[in-house]
């Protein structure tokens, strides 16, 4: 039993010790990314309702993203899957090497046998003379180059650079380290992210973080006429605690405010204006379309009944968010204001019957004509006050400081070590009157090639230069 | 200033234009006659000054704009296509130095004119900041990112030089197709700009009106936006115009006009394509591969390597760490996976792939190569596919 689980324990970190399967995981993390990519992510679309923007923005194909759970990919089982199996991938792998890598580097003899000296990629030797003092001086040359060197009678290894060889694991633990900052979020009361969406005036709750936002007035500005730029977007927002005013600040993109750890900045705004308040002149089709009278909707709370002059105007249906469809009728899509529709009932004193009309400020002359037009009002805006719903971003992540962004550094140090950095080595062996220099590096064959002939060259030694690839090579 | 950034500008595009002349005549020169082997590095040596001269005017190019805008010139697709161009130019400036592979200028260099010639295909006009853009840390992110791509845009030429010179283009092989057509594809980029900037030069501009709004063409409306009347629009060689609409289904109002552009680019390409292909009466590769015949094949995988060995550190530091400490900074938030911040992060998992694929035996040489190679057309879709594709909203999006 004891030792057939042993046996499943070895397979599991065979198959994530292996560079193989850790590049499957890479590719099929890039191919992943791909397909988040191809329609937005529902973090980031214009719209408190992705359930119609996919369809409405993009259509069928959009629709079906939408339902396949696409736009919603980096949450998804199958890719935080990946993830988890690059992080297992990474520690397995750099404890299967990194340990063994570290232990020969520490136990590696002064005098290497000649053969193995001889098989280097760099290598070359010097005959007759005083070889003795060419060894002598040529290890000399080597430390005044900041080499370690090391002695054994007629024996040299010079080395510089060894820690270049822990470079990859440097990056390996970085992202292990980056990774865990990011599954940090899972802890309890660590990550917490939202979008919420404010009308003017309108207050919020945050999750359940015990505050709630308010938007108290939000502005936007564009370069243009045309009103094709932005130029600046802001929102006034005050943090309610325990119904107190505990902050309040002017949100504006790369101005966020902090509050308890939890960031709230202007991410967004409704691009499509919602109605505030409208004032509605009632005319007389019968008379010259003469005015009756104003009144004040207010669309967010409208009022079941408004008089006019000696009419009275009821409201027998609001649809805010109206649509008017050939099959399915007229219903509404939202409880938001974007383009409202109203059934009125008109009643006055030569109208005693009710006289039922629609009133759509948005809608198309199709619509116009399904609802029929031969009304015995009119009803005309005479002033209308949009407003744009302002989209902040909540966000908080503990994780990020302590944990993601030291991971990232020790990352990039890898990077530096691993690739700007170099682990050369060149041993030297006097036998029977001939001196044997053969060199090695991790990297940059041209970088040692260089420096270890301007060594060799005024000792009298002829110069190294690269074999062919295909010739053997030992580590 | 604007003026004089202009003028620097096209200083450094005829300096590149030049040196791509001076590699490729010294080049070819070197492999004709063999008495003119001094004359080739006489040529070379004056490519490589030129390219310089290049690097240092477009320098002042992006600094006289970026004082007279007010902001580093690196905000929309003019400006960072652009700067790319001159990150690879630098790259190569810096790695010849160590190198001293002369035959490398001749594929670098016309790869950074074309690019260069394609950033000018965008709107050129310096236009004011979105809120989301007024952020010095971009400006540190954008430029670092830039300059790693820079970097690894020398591993594709070297790649591709290392391809030309191992595959024997007598044989039929998958390779040497793949070559063929990675020389046609430059012809095509080619053929996009001498078109669009041709067209444009003379004025030409053709509205056309479909049932999502007029469309502005500036090229000759072959195909108009979904529901444009067909024929009725324009006449190109006699030719009623357009010829076909865009399909209802795609749904975005210029789709008719992108369509338009691809089917004219591939219809010049494959012009110009026949026209070389019938003076050099073999396939273009093989022409070029004479250049490069005889150069060291371990060198150039090597060298391939090490570009992307430079670059890799860099596009990571610029495109990702930078990225986001910005987006902390600004947005409150680390990582958003918007399209362009995916994307870069599959190009360096891509390049993350290659190193992890070279550790491998049997890796390294051609299938690396390959890699190297087709890593350009990742970074292309990262720097241009992304915003003219993908409907992100990243802050890049249509200049
Ligand atoms: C996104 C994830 C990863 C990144 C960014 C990364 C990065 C790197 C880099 C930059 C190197 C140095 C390459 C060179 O010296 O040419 C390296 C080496 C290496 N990586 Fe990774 N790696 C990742 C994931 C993995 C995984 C999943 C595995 C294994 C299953 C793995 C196994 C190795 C090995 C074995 C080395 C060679 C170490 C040595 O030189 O002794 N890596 N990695």
């Amino acid at each position: 039993m004891n030792n057939r689980k042993k046996t499943f324990f070895d397979a599991i970190w065979e198959f994530f010790a292996s560079v193989k399967v850790g590049i499957t995981i890479i590719v099929l993390l890039a191919i992943g990314s791909i397909l988040g990519t191809i329609y937005p992510q529902t973090n980031a679309i214009p719209s408190p309702n992705p359930d119609f923007y996919y369809n409405d923005t993009y259509g069928k194909l959009g629709d079906l993203y939408y339902r396949m759970g696409l736009a919603d990919t980096f949450n998804s089982w199958w890719y935080l899957t990946l993830v988890l199996m690059l992080f297992i991938s990474l520690i397995i792998v750099s404890i299967d090497r990194g340990v063994p890598l570290y232990k020969s580097l520490k136990r590696q003899p002064v005098a290497r046998k000649l053969i193995a000296i001889q098989a280097d990629r760099l290598y070359t030797k010097a005959e007759g003379g005083d070889a003795e003092a060419k060894l002598e001086a040529l290890a000399q040359q080597l430390k005044k180059r900041r080499y370690k060197v090391r002695r054994e009678d007629g024996a040299l290894l010079a080395e510089k650079g060894r820690l270049a060889r822990f470079g990859a694991y440097v990056i390996h633990l970085g992202l292990i380290i980056t990774i865990l900052g990011v599954f940090s979020r899972l802890i309890p009361g660590w990550y917490y992210t939202d979008m919420i969406w404010l009308k003017e005036g309108e207050t919020k709750p945050v999750g359940n973080l015990g505050f709630s936002v308010q938007n108290n007035g939000f502005t936007l500005e564009f370069y243009d006429q045309a009103q094709t730029r932005a130029k600046k977007f802001e929102t006034d927002a005050v943090i309610y605690e325990n119904g107190q005013a505990t902050a309040k600040k002017h949100l504006a993109v790369n101005d966020y405010l902090t509050y308890k750890h939890t960031n709230i900045y202007q991410n967004s705004y409704d691009p499509q204006p919602m109605f505030k308040t409208g004032t509605i002149e009632l005319l007389d089709t019968r008379n010259n379309n003469k005015s009756l009278g104003t009144f004040v909707i207010d669309f967010n709370n409208p009022q079941r009944e408004y008089k006019v002059g000696d009419y009275t105007v009821t409201m027998a249906n609001y649809f805010p968010d109206v649509k008017v469809d050939p099959d399915k009728g007229v219903f509404t899509n939202s409880r938001d204001p974007y383009n409202p529709g109203i059934q009125f009932d008109i009643t006055g004193p030569d109208q005693m019957e009710p006289a039922r009309q629609w009133m759509i400020p948005l809608a198309g002359p199709f619509v116009k004509q399904m609802l029929g037009k031969d009304y015995r009002f009119d009803l005309q805006f005479k002033d209308v006050d949009l407003f744009h719903m302002t989209g902040l971003k909540i966000e908080r992540d503990l994780g990020w400081w302590p944990i993601v962004f030291p991971g990232l550094v020790i990352a990039l140090c890898g990077l530096v070590l691993a690739f700007y950095f170099q682990h050369r080595r060149v041993w030297a062996r006097l036998e029977e009157g001939v001196l044997h220099i053969g060199a090695n590096t991790n990297k940059h064959w041209i970088g040692i090639t260089g420096e270890l002939n301007k060594v060799l060259v005024p000792l009298g030694i002829e110069p190294v230069s690269q074999k062919r690839k295909e010739e053997p090579q030992q580590s | 200033m604007m003026q004089l950034s202009s003028v620097f500008f096209g200083t450094a595009f005829f300096s590149y234009l030049a040196a791509t002349i001076l590699y490729v005549v010294g080049l070819t020169g070197r492999k004709m006659k063999a008495q003119s082997a001094a004359l080739a590095t006489f040529w070379t040596k004056w490519g490589y000054i030129v390219v310089i001269i290049g690097v240092i005017t477009q320098a002042l190019a992006i600094a006289t704009r970026g004082i007279y805008g007010g902001y580093t010139p690196v905000s929309n697709m003019f400006e960072y296509m652009s700067f790319w161009a001159f990150t690879i130019m630098l790259a190569f400036v810096i790695i010849n130095a160590f190198y001293k592979v002369p035959v490398l200028g001749a594929f670098v260099a016309p790869i950074g004119l074309v690019i260069l010639a394609y950033a000018s295909v965008f709107p050129r006009d310096s236009k004011p900041l979105i809120p989301a853009l007024q952020s010095y840390w971009l400006n540190i992110h954008v430029t670092t990112a830039a300059l790693g791509e820079g970097i690894l845009t020398i591993s594709f030429a070297a790649g591709l030089m290392y391809l030309l010179v191992t595959t024997d283009l007598t044989k039929n092989s998958r390779t040497a197709k793949f070559l063929e057509f990675t020389v046609y594809l430059f012809f095509a980029l080619l053929s996009f700009v001498l078109t669009s900037l041709g067209f444009r030069a003379a004025g030409y501009a053709q509205i056309v009106s479909g049932t999502m709004g007029d469309q502005l063409y500036h090229l000759p409306p072959f195909i108009g936006p979904t529901g444009a009347e067909l024929g009725t629009a324009a006449h190109f060689l006699g030719v009623p115009l357009p010829l076909f609409d865009a399909p209802g289904w795609m749904h975005a109002a210029d789709a008719g006009m992108q369509f338009n552009t691809i089917l004219i680019t591939i219809i010049a390409s494959l012009v110009l394509y026949a026209i070389l292909r019938l003076i050099a009466r073999k396939p273009l590769s093989m022409v070029i591969q004479k250049w490069v015949s005889g150069l060291d094949s371990d060198m150039l995988d090597e060298l391939s390597y090490r570009a992307i060995a430079i670059g890799y550190p860099v596009f990571t530091l610029g495109a990702l760490v930078f990225a986001m400490i910005w987006a902390q900074e600004a947005w409150g938030s680390y990582w958003s996976w918007d399209p362009k911040e995916t994307w870069a992060l599959i190009t360096w998992l891509y390049y993350t792939a290659y190193l992890h694929f070279r550790l491998q035996r049997g890796w390294e040489g051609k299938k690396t190569a390959w890699m190297a190679v087709l890593g350009f057309v990742v970074i292309l879709f990262l720097l241009v596919g992304v915003n003219l594709v993908i409907s992100g909203l990243h802050s890049y999006a249509k200049a």
